[in-house]
């Protein structure tokens, strides 16, 4: 069925965030194909071959409360939305959540009067109204900004996840932080058709120490506007591991791989953040708080939140750093 | 769009309903099916009123297609008690959990989930499972002291008599 409606079909597993988009008139599609009932998806738990996968259609509630995950995994499931939510959001609805902005998550009453943007009916965006093209100012008809406010992507990046997606092409598994691209509107590299089955945790996973901080304007519902996911690994004070990944300051999650530096495969790329430009050496130095402090302030400067979700950009950017401070200081007293 | 066939069942009674494919379950209850206990509040899944028990979960029935609903039970607030007011309707009232009431279905509704999993819920497990519901009259202390009023009749009741099969 998705071979016959590839580019006119969406795919629905809990709904969350697919029907507020359809009931607003977003980028609705003629069909939308039910993954509901797909006992396949919905397999949470260690694979014939050892491997810890979590299917697409197992819900976040289910993720919150299972007691293998990493812990740093189950309390960001823990904090997107609301319990009613999660009982019905999957993962892989979280993980291809549909980038939100001002101009765009309105009604369609709300976006006519402005004429529109450019990820829904408009030919221009009103978050960066102008870009340089060849040194002078042009209007932006290009590129989208709005931000990808998923929760568990980031935590899942830097939890070195994998992705497993089947098509009518057949099946490919290809590492979650190459999946997303830096434009508001192409988003990720999923082909027509396709549907994501699974994610694959890699087994040093489980000997880190994970974690999570948010913010948003209320503490449940609300879509967070800074997400912090950092995992570490300590080899007695030292930095063996450590990677810090952003949620909701671009167009797609940010990984800082103080480890391994690892990079975006191509073409996928960050439209504004240059997460490896004059990073500071982590690994094998002592983690105390100056070099907490130093990274945190690496975080802050890297980040560049827009005008697009609630709450001022220069407040996010600063709560970029707070947030990596305290969760660093958390997970270096053991985590939670 | 063609209607389909849609067979459930609602409170206990089996139900077929010719239905759009487009039509949320809330919008089913409501228009066709009468039972219009559930409210729609924001339609987005915000504020919880449209809550109603699938297959024994609370979920939102503004973001459920019915059709996703095909041989499911559901469980609405008409559905709670048939011949006298339900312990947690009861507190609601006595309390002064519910002021203008468009909100309270939503939150009997989730509240009773709680209940059925939870039999003595603390004030914080009271306060995190009704986190997705909104009401904007009570200020919520009142709905708190309800659930817990709720809770401890409940508990007194069971251990009254053996509980009763969970539908």
């Amino acid at each position: 069925m998705a071979k016959i409606h590839a580019g006119d079909c969406d795919f629905l597993s809990g709904g969350t965030d697919l029907l507020p988009n359809y009931k607003c008139g977003l980028n609705a599609h003629g069909h939308v194909i039910s993954l509901q009932h797909i006992a396949e998806l919905k397999q949470i738990g260690r694979d014939s071959k050892g491997a810890f996968t979590i299917g697409a259609g197992v819900t976040l509630a289910e993720i919150e409360r299972n007691t293998e995950v990493p812990r740093g995994l189950a309390d960001c499931a823990a904090h997107v939305a609301s319990p009613l939510l999660r009982a019905s959001g999957t993962l892989g609805g979280n993980l291809m959540l549909d980038n939100r902005c001002h101009f765009f998550n309105q009604s369609y009453f709300w976006r006519r009067s402005l004429g529109y943007c450019l990820k829904a009916d408009g030919d221009r965006c009103h978050v960066v109204p102008q870009i340089n093209e060849g040194g002078k100012s042009v209007l932006n008809n290009k590129v989208c900004v709005a931000t990808h406010s998923s929760d568990l992507a980031p935590m899942l990046i830097a939890l070195g996840a994998e992705a497993t997606f089947v098509g009518p092409d057949g099946k490919r598994t290809i590492k979650l932080n190459d999946f997303y691209w830096g434009d508001g509107i192409a988003r990720f590299d999923r082909k027509p058709g396709e549907i994501l089955s699974h994610v694959t945790l890699p087994p040093w996973a489980f000997n880190v120490r994970s974690g999570w901080k948010k913010l948003a304007p209320r503490q449940s519902i609300d879509f967070s506007v800074v997400g912090v996911a950092a995992v570490l690994e300590l080899d007695g004070d030292k930095v063996k591991t450590l990677r810090v990944a952003l949620g909701a300051v671009d167009t797609t999650p940010v990984l800082f791989d103080f480890s391994q530096q690892e990079k975006r495969r191509e073409p996928g790329h960050y439209l504004f953040v240059d997460a490896y430009k004059n990073m500071p050496e982590a690994v094998g130095k002592k983690l105390d708080d100056a070099l907490i402090e130093t990274i945190a302030k690496h975080v802050q400067t890297q980040a560049q939140p827009k005008l697009n979700v609630p709450m001022a950009p220069d407040y996010r950017k600063k709560m970029c750093g707070v947030l990596t401070r305290r969760l660093l200081t958390e997970l270096r007293g053991g985590g939670k | 769009m063609s209607k389909r066939l849609l067979k459930f069942v609602v409170n206990g009674r089996q139900a077929e309903v010719a239905v759009e494919p487009h039509h949320t379950l809330a919008s089913v209850l409501r228009n066709e099916l009468n039972l219009t206990g559930t409210k729609v509040g924001c339609d987005m899944g915000t504020c919880g009123c449209c809550t109603v028990h699938i297959d024994g979960k609370a979920k939102l029935s503004c973001l459920t297609l019915a059709l996703e609903c095909q041989g499911a039970q559901v469980r609405t607030i008409e559905g709670l008690n048939e011949y006298e007011m339900h312990p947690l309707q009861r507190a609601f009232a006595e309390c002064g959990g519910s002021q203008c009431g468009y909100c309270t279905p939503g939150f009997i509704m989730k509240s009773c989930e709680l209940l059925e999993q939870n039999p003595d819920p603390s004030r914080q497990e009271i306060k995190e499972a009704l986190a997705g519901n909104l009401c904007r009259c009570t200020g919520f202390m009142k709905i708190y002291d309800a659930v817990e009023q709720a809770a401890g009749e409940l508990r007194k009741k069971n251990t009254q008599q053996p509980a009763p099969a969970k539908v």
